[in-house]
């Protein structure tokens, strides 16, 4: 039996490219370097490309870098951008994705892996590093 | 036929060059299906249609597949025939609307 023709129609269904993350992730800061103690606990070693510092005044992690929810990154797979972090003490922060460490060797950005990033107030760098969490599809723009 | 198509559509001609001519789709689309629908994912980033799933009905999938490989719009129209009960002339002019705007939004591409 033949069926019914009906006016043939494509329905296209538009999205934003970045609500496109199959998998969302986000990442908080471990890294544990201080005015007192410059020496990094990063697991995989200094894969920033540029120095932290300086060192002239009270510095430390101990702040909201620590909090993934503070860190906004854009990934597009595993092309990886860091946007801002929003800190308590100093606003707005830039800076820039330095490296990823795939641990697993799967070739995705997922829970485990490792980000290294920097954050800049304009005179001082933080140099950051933490470990990949995913979380749920309602996180789409956080990573 | 006598070389004669009576469409709505912008492809109707009396020419039988055109007629001749054969579409397929282009590359760069994946067709899947997900929860029992047809869906086409388009891949190609320099593509008209990007960031977007298509969804097409059961007649535009079938034109779809039946695009995969070139093809006439006669050849086209007599495949839907075969397979689907309606006027022959709606389907013909719906099948050349088909092609014309897929053409449009560069789905579709002439090939020798």
């Amino acid at each position: 039996m033949k069926k019914q023709w009906t006016l043939p129609r494509i329905l296209v269904q538009e999205f934003e490219a970045n609500e496109y993350v199959a998998a969302c992730w986000k990442v908080g800061c471990k890294n544990d370097t201080t005015f007192y103690k410059r020496k990094t606990n990063a697991l995989y070693g200094s894969k920033w490309l540029g120095e932290e510092g300086p060192y002239d005044q009270p510095f430390s992690h101990d702040g909201d870098c620590r909090n993934a929810e503070n860190n906004y990154f854009q990934a597009n797979g595993t092309d990886i951008k860091f946007e801002y972090e929003t800190s308590g003490q100093q606003g707005k922060l830039t800076g820039g994705f330095d490296a990823w460490v795939d641990v697993d060797g799967d070739g995705i950005v997922d829970t485990g892996d490792v980000v290294y990033w920097y954050t800049s107030n304009g005179t001082r760098r933080w140099n950051h590093w933490g470990y990949v969490q995913t979380v749920d599809q309602a996180h789409t723009n956080r990573s | 036929m006598g070389g004669v198509i009576v469409l709505h559509g912008e492809i109707s001609s009396c020419q039988p060059s055109a007629a001749a001519k054969k579409y397929c789709i282009r590359s760069g689309f994946v067709v899947r299906q997900i929860g029992g629908e047809c869906t086409i994912i388009p891949l190609d980033e320099t593509s008209k249609i990007k960031n977007a799933v298509m969804v097409p009905n059961d007649t535009a999938a079938y034109l779809w597949n039946l695009f995969g490989q070139p093809c006439t719009l006669e050849e086209a129209v007599q495949r839907v025939l075969e397979e689907f009960d309606g006027p022959e002339q709606q389907i013909r002019a719906d099948v050349a609307g088909f092609i014309r705007e897929s053409l449009q939004m560069q789905v579709l591409e002439e090939v020798i």
